[in-house]
């Protein structure tokens, strides 16, 4: 968890407890290591809540070849996946790609698929999009902010993901500051209430 | 002097148990059994305690004090979204039920935001049926304040706040207020976090206490526990199979069996020579039909109506 996370706000429990609770639901979806900054702005009183969180990568799609050894034998391609947390997706895109009676599940990390000409074939097969993990964070970034504060703006510049919370109505000036947050996380600056 | 203490052990020997409680005069208040584990909660004469404690250390089970014993606690917070309800709420239900009390979970309909938050009449009334609540509210200062004023204000029940920050300017609206717990989004088994829910439990053991200090001034006419001894031969409570049928309150109990069925069997009872129905309210639950609420009047209450009767009489 030796990421940067800047917490700016009104009140002080608060920041401390939001970073706490940021951490803690980044490391659930098991994104916080490719985060590389993030602000989180907290005014309780306005409400306005904005988090900006910049990726060390952009992503880019999962394939099965970079998730999993593969090797072809006598008309059988032999897929080990090497990523558990793929495992899931892999089955279910060979099962899509080439039906269930053709793929196996022989263990819980190994499957056999009959009907694939070449291993290559079966590396070049998408298991994740490039959208995917943007979705995760965005879905987590929904689950720090308060449950009440439910007026949400989301924008994306040069890998800076933003999301602007409020309450009721979302003002300009609350998109003008969202908009202040995410410039400096692309110049890398500090940003401070 | 009755006592108030946890069996928590096998069912290996149970029957025992339950004939040597029966045999001291005791009354079991809770019967909670989880394949072969059982816990008993037991009320039983203090000279009688150490006799039971060494039966039920040599059935190789243990006892524990249970100061929150006959108590119905609501644990409350905004809603039941993943965003209020986990960890924080159910590990304070989850202390205070290891405390004695049996504790309930809930979330309001529309208890989110800071604006926007409302508890309804509903609701609050729901709430008072209970014999305390604990609120859960979050981290920001100003949306506890706010909070606390809109939704403790209207409860009538002994009431502890529990939040983050230390609020200000609120202290008419709850009688408790335990600090430092905020929103989480993991368990708390911390030893500062134990610490927090100990605390917890101890404001509301000083909150009910206040509260049966109150109740003792006019003592109820019988013990909530003679009508539960009473209740718990009735068939539709013996046929019941919602846990804990019958839940003690400090000054009646919860029946949970539909009220407009029995209501008038129940009342037809006879306890101390009265019709049940003359000594106790019995209501239904604002929850809904299920489960019926017996509050048992006061002494006072019952002599005062005893007197009007026989004037009228006269």
């Amino acid at each position: 968890m030796a990421q940067d996370i800047g917490v700016t706000g009104t009140d002080q429990f608060g920041n401390d407890a939001y970073k706490l609770l940021y951490q803690e639901i980044m490391y659930d979806i098991g994104k916080l290591a490719s985060v590389e900054r993030s602000t989180i702005v907290l005014k309780p009183e306005v409400p306005l809540f904005i988090i900006s969180v910049k990726m060390k990568a952009r992503p880019s799609a999962r394939k099965i070849g970079d998730i999993a050894a593969t090797r072809a034998e006598k008309g059988v391609v032999y897929v080990s996946i090497s990523d558990e947390m793929y495992a899931p997706g892999t089955l279910a895109r060979l099962w899509e790609e080439y039906g269930r009676d053709n793929v196996q599940q022989t263990d819980r990390l190994d499957i056999t698929v009959r009907g694939a000409d070449t291993s290559a074939e079966v590396d070049s097969l998408e298991v994740e999009s490039s959208e995917q993990p943007v979705r995760e964070i965005l879905g987590a970034l929904w689950r720090v902010l308060p449950e009440g504060i439910r007026v949400r703006r989301e924008f994306e510049n040069q890998g800076v993901i933003t999301v602007v919370a409020t309450e009721e109505i979302m003002r300009s000036e609350f998109l003008e500051e969202g908009k202040k947050v995410e410039d400096a996380m692309v110049k890398g600056v500090d940003y401070r209430v | 002097m009755y006592e108030v203490i946890m069996y928590d052990g096998g069912i290996y020997r149970s029957d025992e148990l339950f004939e040597l409680i029966e045999d001291v005069g005791g009354v079991v208040l809770l019967k909670n059994r989880s394949s072969q584990m059982l816990t008993v909660t037991m009320s039983i004469p203090e000279e009688d305690r150490p006799m039971v404690e060494a039966f039920c250390k040599e059935i190789g089970g243990q006892v524990r004090d249970v100061p929150l014993a006959g108590t119905e606690i609501a644990v409350i917070g905004p809603t039941l979204g993943r965003h209020h309800m986990p960890h924080p709420i159910c590990d304070i239900a989850e202390y205070l039920r290891r405390c004695g009390a049996v504790t309930v979970v809930m979330g309001l309909a529309r208890g989110r935001g800071k604006h926007t938050s409302q508890i309804s009449l509903e609701e609050t009334k729901i709430i008072d049926e209970y014999d305390a609540c604990v609120f859960m509210l979050g981290n920001f200062k100003p949306c506890v304040e706010t909070k606390a004023e809109l939704l403790l204000s209207n409860i009538n029940i002994p009431t502890v706040l529990v939040c983050g920050p230390v609020p200000e300017g609120i202290e008419g609206t709850c009688d408790a207020i335990v600090t430092g717990v905020g929103r989480k989004a993991s368990r708390m088994r911390e030893p500062g976090d134990r610490a927090k829910l100990e605390e917890v439990g101890d404001r509301v053991e000083e909150v009910l206490d206040d509260k049966k200090k109150a109740i003792e001034e006019d003592p109820p006419f019988v013990h909530p526990s003679e009508i539960k001894a009473l209740l718990e031969n009735f068939e539709p409570i013996d046929m019941c199979l919602r846990p804990a049928p019958l839940v003690m309150h400090l000054d009646g109990l919860r029946a949970k069996i539909s009220y407009d069925e029995y209501h008038e069997q129940i009342e037809n009872m006879e306890v101390y020579g009265r019709r049940l129905g003359d000594v106790c309210v019995i209501t239904p639950s604002k929850i809904n039909d299920s489960s019926m609420l017996i509050r048992i009047k006061s002494r006072s209450q019952v002599a005062y109506e005893d007197a009007e009767k026989a004037k009228k009489a006269a």
